[in-house]
């Protein structure tokens, strides 16, 4: 058992460091069943450093390739995108109390044919810029991740965990817009862990800071300054164009655990989240602040994990996320936008494991979204409730004694907002993974593949990923 | 000593907890934007008939702004002339009506216009209405028409194909005659001088000069360089013809100057007037300052006697720009939103339609109009 823990745990490490985007997320994201090897662990539900556990060395190298093709898409997304990474991650016991990991990737993200976007993500902000341009961007550069985790005293843990990127791209049209991003992330927290009960508190600080730049080649660079998703401003044309956004966010969580995993467990977890954004023109001699947007949310999970027989285990859990934004104009120094999110899910999943060698697992999960967003500047507004679903399965399978199989499936229905232009997404999903046991590690070979198909058209997303990995204990 | 440490961490994360809560300290706003109202009133001038203007009824005008991806207003005035325009966006607009008819008793097709410029900002309280109001009329008479310095939609950054373009829009014939034609310098704006950059004269005696006419309605084409621009190869198609231009300039101590001997000359360093450049005529892509004088002041060296000034204009694409040219000749600067090497120019929305006002009276057009006026 130690050891199926030892290994949740450094995939649990291995994933944050390869999921997650260049840019620190709003909230960290919480998948039940992420983990095919195992979709009933403790430890998924709870993003605090000082919770991580690890007691054995070890050294990841992988490589990851992702093709994703957006038949359908929205008006300022690219055509396809594709992604290039490569990741080292070291675990190493300092002694029995503490142990430390460090993780660098370097990734390369390519995006073709992309329309009018300044952005790597246009939806991602409300104060996006657009140009005149169609183009291909590339992105690329590193990012490091520490994590250092230490018992300060009986059942009192300490973790300590920061990472720091810097991502460049250059767009090859006329104005061609170089962008640079910093983004930086220092997350703490304390648990109190006993074999029967944990309970403990967490904070998390991001700073994420992008600046963009665009020249003119022969004519000059138009660029317009979106106020939400409807409306822009137009900028007065001029020989260089250069932009900044400052990221700022917070969050503050807590959680407990009543039972251990053999038999019955509880968790809970909540979080506070605040994240503000500005965007601001750069002159050369001065800034014209454009807009200022600030999120505000709170994040709760929780879960029943039951444990009746050695052979079989189930939980049921439930997610609620709920946030509220609002957008003020620097320029007219007035409000320009309200949007409110809410996500609600509940499931359930049963695993069946009736030999070392064999488990499987099937799962379900309804939830409920709704959506109220309003533009001021040109009125608009788009509110929608909806329901969405998923049903998954999975395997484990040891073809030999070294070889060991992995693979799930599943099936979902997703409501996305307007700017889809979609009532909901019906996605298809198929992982593999496929580890063999040599003499010097164990190398991994993964396979993804999600489609995602809109409701109204004939065309469909596309995504595919291929990883290597090879792992030396 | 390892209580110590603990209590320090927990100590440290509890500040760090507190003054994080100082980080957003920010205020939501209150006041939403889209809720600008403005009260319009328009009058036609009358004069002919009585001493005051009318109010127009059940006219047309147009509400449109560049700030914003925001699509053109349109809004009738009602019997008193008046119209509320509401759920506007905080920004800067042009509000204009342009009225086309047949005079009475005659054949002859008259346009009159009259525009106004409303910034509306939200300081002033929500449900505050912003009034204004304009006089439909026809102020029209030896005028700056249009000016194309842009360059064309190209990447051979060019920009010789510049022009300018004068129109009568008075009821009798002007004589050019000895008139000065000049590119500004930056001036004090309450001067009655005008700075100088370049001075181009037209042959003959100011004021009293009759060897050339222009007849109402005529439009006169000064051209930077008189001739086809779209025979420069990678240009084909996208510049203008300016072979028949009716002017050229030249600069009688530039090196190697291209004149064509067709089209009659405005000169520079003439033995008259002075310049120091040793170019040709330019004008600033992006905007300048331009002056039509009758030419009886043509010493630039203390600059231009402002009471010379037939015609005066300022443009500039940059809502930002700082004003050059005195409040005196033009209020403004139009042009705004003019983008370089796209081949865009800048005409009056009348022909020789002039309010002192080049925010109003001018606006970006896609494609030069030499010796013509745009649909």
């Amino acid at each position: 058992m130690n050891n199926i823990v030892k290994r949740i745990c450094f995939l649990l490490l291995l994933g944050m460091s390869t999921i997650f985007a260049f840019e620190s997320q709003f909230t960290l994201p919480v998948n039940f069943y992420n983990n095919i090897e195992d979709p009933i662990n403790a430890y998924d539900l709870n993003n605090n450093p000082a919770s991580k556990i690890y007691e054995e060395n070890t050294e990841v190298f992988s490589i990851n390739t992702i093709f994703a093709d957006l038949g359908y898409k929205r008006t300022y997304d690219p055509l396809a995108t594709q992604t290039y990474r490569a990741d080292f991650t070291t675990l190493r016991r300092i002694n029995e109390r503490s142990f430390f990991s460090a993780s660098i990737t370097y990734d390369e993200y390519r995006q073709q044919d992309l329309f009018s976007s300044m952005e790597k993500d246009f939806y991602d902000d409300y104060f996006s810029m657009i140009d005149s341009t169609l183009g291909n961007t590339k992105y690329y550069g590193p990012k490091l991740a520490i994590m250092y985790n230490i018992q300060l005293a009986d059942h009192l843990f300490l973790g300590v965990e920061g990472n720091y990127g810097i991502e460049r791209s250059l767009k090859d049209t006329f104005p061609k817009t170089i962008t640079i991003m910093r983004n930086s992330e220092y997350h703490i927290g304390l648990d109190y862990r006993k074999k029967s009960m944990s309970i403990g508190v967490h904070g998390r600080y991001y700073d994420d800071q992008k600046y963009y730049e665009a020249v003119r080649s022969y004519s000059d660079v138009q660029t317009k300054t979106y106020i939400g998703y409807n409306v822009f401003f137009n900028e007065a044309s001029s020989s260089t164009i250069k932009k900044r956004r400052i990221r700022n966010g917070l969050e503050y969580g807590g959680h407990f655990r009543i039972g251990g995993r053999q038999a019955f467990s509880m968790n809970f977890s909540a979080s506070g989240l605040r994240r503000s954004s500005k965007a601001d023109l750069l002159r050369s001699s001065s800034t014209r602040e454009r807009g200022f947007w600030l999120r505000e949310g709170i994040h709760l999970l929780g879960s029943i994990d039951i444990h009746p027989e050695s052979s079989i285990a189930s939980r049921i859990y439930s997610e609620y996320l709920y946030y509220n934004d609002w957008g003020k104009s620097m320029i007219s120094q007035t409000l320009i936008l309200e949007n409110m999110e809410s996500y609600f899910q509940a499931g359930v999943v049963l695993a069946y494991q009736p030999s070392m060698i064999q488990k499987a697992f099937v799962g379900a999960e309804i939830g409920k979204v709704a959506y109220d967003y309003k533009e001021y500047v040109f009125p608009f507004e788009d509110s929608q409730t909806g329901t969405e679903w998923k049903l998954y399965a999975g395997a484990e399978l040891y073809l030999s004694s070294k070889t060991r199989l992995n693979f799930n499936l599943e099936y979902a229905k997703e409501n996305p907002k307007f700017y889809w232009n979609t009532d909901y997404f019906l996605n298809t999903g198929l992982r593999i993974n496929l580890e063999q046991l040599f003499s010097f590690g164990y190398i991994e070979v993964k396979f993804e593949n999600i489609n995602r198909k809109p409701s109204n058209d004939s065309k469909s997303i596309s995504v595919m990923q291929i990883g290597l990995s090879y792992r030396r204990k | 000593m390892k209580n110590k440490i603990i209590n320090f961490i927990i100590l440290l994360i509890c500040a760090g907890m507190i003054v994080s809560c100082y980080l957003f300290d920010v205020q939501k706003p209150t006041q939403k934007d889209g809720a600008g109202k403005i009260f319009l009133t328009v009058y036609i001038d009358t004069v002919a008939e009585s001493s005051a203007p009318k109010p127009a009824i059940n006219l047309p005008v147009e509400i449109k702004t560049n700030d914003y991806s925001f699509p053109t207003i349109y809004a009738i005035t009602d019997s008193n002339g008046q119209v509320l325009i509401e759920n506007l966006p905080y920004a800067s607009y042009t509000i204009q009506s342009i009225l086309s008819f047949t005079k009475p008793g005659s054949n002859e097709k008259v346009q009159i216009g009259g525009a106004a410029i409303v910034d509306l900002i939200s300081e002033t309280p929500s449900d505050s209405i912003f009034t204004t109001s304009f006089v439909m009329g026809s102020q029209r008479g030896f005028k700056i028409n249009e000016v194309y310095s842009s360059g064309p939609a190209s990447s051979l950054r060019y920009w010789n194909d510049l022009f300018l373009e004068l129109y009568n829009g008075s009821g009798d014939t002007v004589y050019v005659d000895g008139m000065v034609v000049l590119r500004l310098g930056t001036s004090l704006l309450f001067s009655d001088v005008l700075k100088v950059t370049y001075i181009y004269q037209f042959p003959g005696t100011p004021l009293t000069g009759r060897e050339y006419p222009v007849a109402p309605a005529e439009f006169v084409v000064l051209a930077g360089q008189a001739f086809n621009h779209n025979l420069i190869g990678p240009l084909r198609g996208k510049t203008v013809d300016l072979s028949h231009a009716d002017w050229e300039f030249l600069n009688e101590i530039e090196p190697g100057a291209l004149d064509n001997s067709n089209v009659p000359n405005i000169t520079t360093n003439n033995g008259q007037v002075v310049q120091s450049s040793k170019v040709g005529f330019l004008i600033g892509m992006s905007g300048d300052g331009l002056a039509l004088c009758d030419g009886t002041d043509y010493d630039q060296t203390d600059g231009i006697d402002i009471s010379t000034v037939i015609d005066c204009i300022e443009l500039s694409a940059s809502p930002t720009h700082t004003k050059e040219v005195p409040y005196s000749v033009d209020m403004s600067f139009g042009g705004l939103g003019l983008v370089k090497y796209k081949g865009q120019s800048v005409e009056r929305i009348l022909p020789g339609f002039d309010t002192n006002n080049s925010r109003i009276d001018f606006e970006v057009i896609n494609k030069p109009t030499p010796g013509y006026h745009h649909e």
